[in-house]
């Protein structure tokens, strides 16, 4: 039955897209193919840095910097703190995360999200300068329900991988092979306007997004 | 849901005289619009991209089945499926069968306006299935019993103390809610316990990627994502008109849809989802379906509403309409209201019945203008009047009044010499004043301001005139 109607729909586009396909030179698996990139906000450019965090911050997402793996967890510690949260946060089992010189206290527990999970720590794979977006592949070492679940999402992202446009990010994943199950472009906290046009900040997913621009090397794609 | 489309008359009768509705109205009125106003101020390549974004449309219409074969053939090839249905009716058992399959009781949901024409949360309910909307705007409308009155924030037309006195009735229990923190805190967490709890969950999508099989789905909340994520099926209800070639593609017109919507640069979450969870992932649903939805698609497709096929849903027509603005969204009496809705609701339920909603425009052309796909509104819903007319539609007295019109309009001579008199009588009819206060056949219109009395001459005989002059 549900084969019948793809047949049917399939046959009635393709009776009518004969005529309209005329005035279209470029045929399908050439688009495909060739994959033509459309114009791109000029914004980006130069100042790569500058511009992503401009747009973090504009999209409610605040972001500290750290030169090293000392200073990663020495600034998710004062953030945890601010935030009143006391014991560490929640991660997945990541080597390069891990691998942090994390005093006993602080060490993220390598736990699964709950719907109560306070604070989880996960890892960027890009961030895009001109939406200010972090790109989050699902996998096994970053399950997509740590970036959703938590009040509070840490997230660390390599200083290096910062690129221009949506476009690149694209090429990137594709250079990585078949797409994850999961990618998701976070830019912000959760929010909704849905009560009288009044953003609120927190409305599913998490309240705070705060990022960590490291420099030391843990592009999850090394 | 049930069209009222058919007492569209009636619906602005009522939503005109609401004055909650009215307050509300006026509360969202301008914002969107600023806001949009200000994004665009920002994006010096607004007009390039709005080229870009018709031709990609065009093309993708154009190769419409190619397109739709290879993102079938993507999703199999990362493991979902795909299924095709013509109807509603189809579209509604695929997606009860599917809930069947995965032994579903509970069924979370992201906001689908698909999931709206087809009605399916009534047909879940029908078979026994709980059905829970997550998008805080829709969850909110669930628990009313109302359909959305607006494309992208569907409780517009709800004030902060209806939706605390839905709460207390809904979820029993505690003293009034006040603020919009904790209406949204307080929605947040019952949502919770659903998401964690659902064994389906249902998202549509602002995009199909042919290219790479993978359904891209635009939220603020994320509840999409936890639609998407924690249940052990997800199934993607999308119109075939969703299917864009490649993520290139996607990009340009994800650059345009935010900002035309709420006025933001980017949403706070835009996730593709290709096919179900790997063998070596953490989480992530089992089963990956997309239901191709038709319904009257394909028939547009070609025909002289094609162009309403490049609609990406952004509901800037809806926020620029003087007539959305008067009357809100319920009065458009099913799905889609606005513009983009006077032109689908027709198309989708038969001009019999929404017939009325081509005819309530004013033409004005504001949401051509702001339209990021450059659907030309006005004249589609002037293809529906006509298209109405010669199937017998309309009112006996409009039909009447056009039809003394053009056979006037075709006898140059006759016309003349009755405009002449038309307008000598009127003149004589205003007086000194130069207003009529009451015009026989026209009280609604004079009821509330008067009607300028023509002066002088028809406007043919001045034209003569003056030309005569220039001759001279």
């Amino acid at each position: 039955m549900a084969e019948s109607d793809r047949e049917a729909i399939l046959a009635r586009i393709g009776g009518v897209r004969r005529t309209a396909r005329q005035s279209d030179d470029t045929n399908a698996t050439m688009r495909l193919r060739e994959r033509p990139v459309g114009p791109q906000p000029a914004g980006a450019g130069g100042a790569r840095l500058q511009a992503f965090t401009n747009r973090l911050e504009a999209a409610a997402a605040t972001w500290t910097h750290a030169a090293d793996g000392r200073a990663v967890v020495e600034t998710v510690a004062i953030y945890l703190n601010e935030k009143g949260i006391t014991g560490p946060p929640i991660a997945a089992d990541h080597p390069a995360l891990q691998a942090l010189p994390w005093p006993d206290a602080q060490r993220p527990v390598v736990e699964t999200a709950r719907g109560d999970t306070p604070a989880a720590l996960t890892l960027a794979s890009l961030g895009i300068a001109e939406t200010g977006s972090l790109v989050l592949c699902a996998g096994p070492q970053t399950p997509t329900r740590l970036n959703f679940l938590p009040d509070i999402l840490i997230c660390v992202l390599a200083s290096d991988a910062l690129v221009d446009h949506l476009e690149d990010a694209w090429a990137w994943l594709r250079a990585r092979g078949p797409l994850p199950r999961a990618v998701n472009l976070v830019t912000g906290p959760s929010r909704t306007a849905d009560v009288e046009q009044t953003i609120q900040l927190g409305a599913h997913g998490p309240r705070h997004l705060h990022v960590v621009l490291a420099d030391c090397g843990l592009n999850p794609a090394e | 849901m049930k069209s009222t489309a058919h007492t569209f008359k009636h619906n602005v009768h009522v939503a005109l005289h609401d004055e909650r509705l009215q307050r509300a109205l006026h509360k969202a009125g301008g914002g969107f619009i600023e806001k949009r106003r200000a994004a665009l101020d920002e994006l010096p390549e607004f007009e390039a991209l709005r080229e870009s974004a018709r031709a990609i449309k065009d093309h993708t219409l154009a190769h419409l089945d190619e397109y739709l074969e290879h993102f079938e053939a993507q999703v199999i090839a990362s493991g979902g499926r795909v299924h095709w249905a013509r109807t509603p009716e189809q579209a509604r058992r695929i997606v009860v069968e599917l809930c069947r399959e995965a032994g579903a009781r509970r069924v979370t949901k992201g906001k689908s306006m698909v999931g709206e024409e087809i009605a399916i949360n009534e047909a879940l309910e029908a078979d026994g299935f709980e059905a829970v909307e997550t998008d805080l705007g829709e969850y909110i409308i669930q628990l009313a019993h109302e359909p959305p009155s607006h494309i992208i924030a569907p409780a517009i037309h709800k004030s902060r103390q209806d939706i605390a006195e839905l709460f207390r009735e809904h979820h029993g229990h505690h003293e009034a809610l006040d603020s919009a923190r904790e209406i949204v805190d307080e929605a947040r967490e019952r949502l919770r316990a659903a998401f964690l709890s659902a064994d389906v969950g249902i998202t549509g999508a602002n995009f199909l990627i042919a290219e790479t099989g993978s359904a891209i789905v635009v939220t603020n909340e994320g509840n999409g994502d936890l639609t998407a994520t924690l249940p052990r099926t997800h199934i993607v209800l999308a119109g075939l008109e969703k299917v864009v070639p490649t993520l290139e593609d996607a990009s340009v017109l994800l650059r345009l849809l935010a900002r035309s919507a709420t006025g933001q640069a980017f949403t706070a979450y835009t996730s593709l989802f290709t096919g179900p969870r790997r063998a070596e992932d953490g989480d992530g649903p089992e089963a990956f379906h997309v239901v191709l939805v038709d319904n009257g698609r394909s028939e547009m497709l070609g025909n002289e509403f094609h162009d309403m096929l490049r609609c990406i849903r952004c509901g800037a027509c809806l926020n620029h309409c003087p007539i959305y603005g008067a009357v809100g969204g319920h009065a458009y009496g099913w799905v889609y209201p606005g513009p983009m809705g006077a032109v689908l609701t027709p198309l989708m339920q038969g001009l019999g019945e929404a017939g009325d909603l081509p005819n309530a425009s004013s033409l004005c052309g504001r949401c051509e203008a702001v339209c990021p796909m450059s659907i030309p509104l006005p004249a589609l819903l002037r293809r529906l009047r006509v298209r109405q007319y010669a199937v017998g539609g309309g009112s006996k007295r409009s039909r009447w009044g056009l039809a003394a019109w053009a056979f006037l309009a075709r006898r140059p001579r006759l016309y003349r010499w009755a405009m002449g008199w038309g307008v000598r009588v009127l003149a004589a009819l205003g007086g000194r004043r130069g207003r009529l206060r009451r015009l026989p056949g026209a009280g609604a219109w004079t009821a509330a301001r008067d009607l300028p009395a023509p002066a002088g001459d028809t406007f043919q005989k001045q034209w003569r005139q003056r030309a005569g002059r220039g001759r001279g």
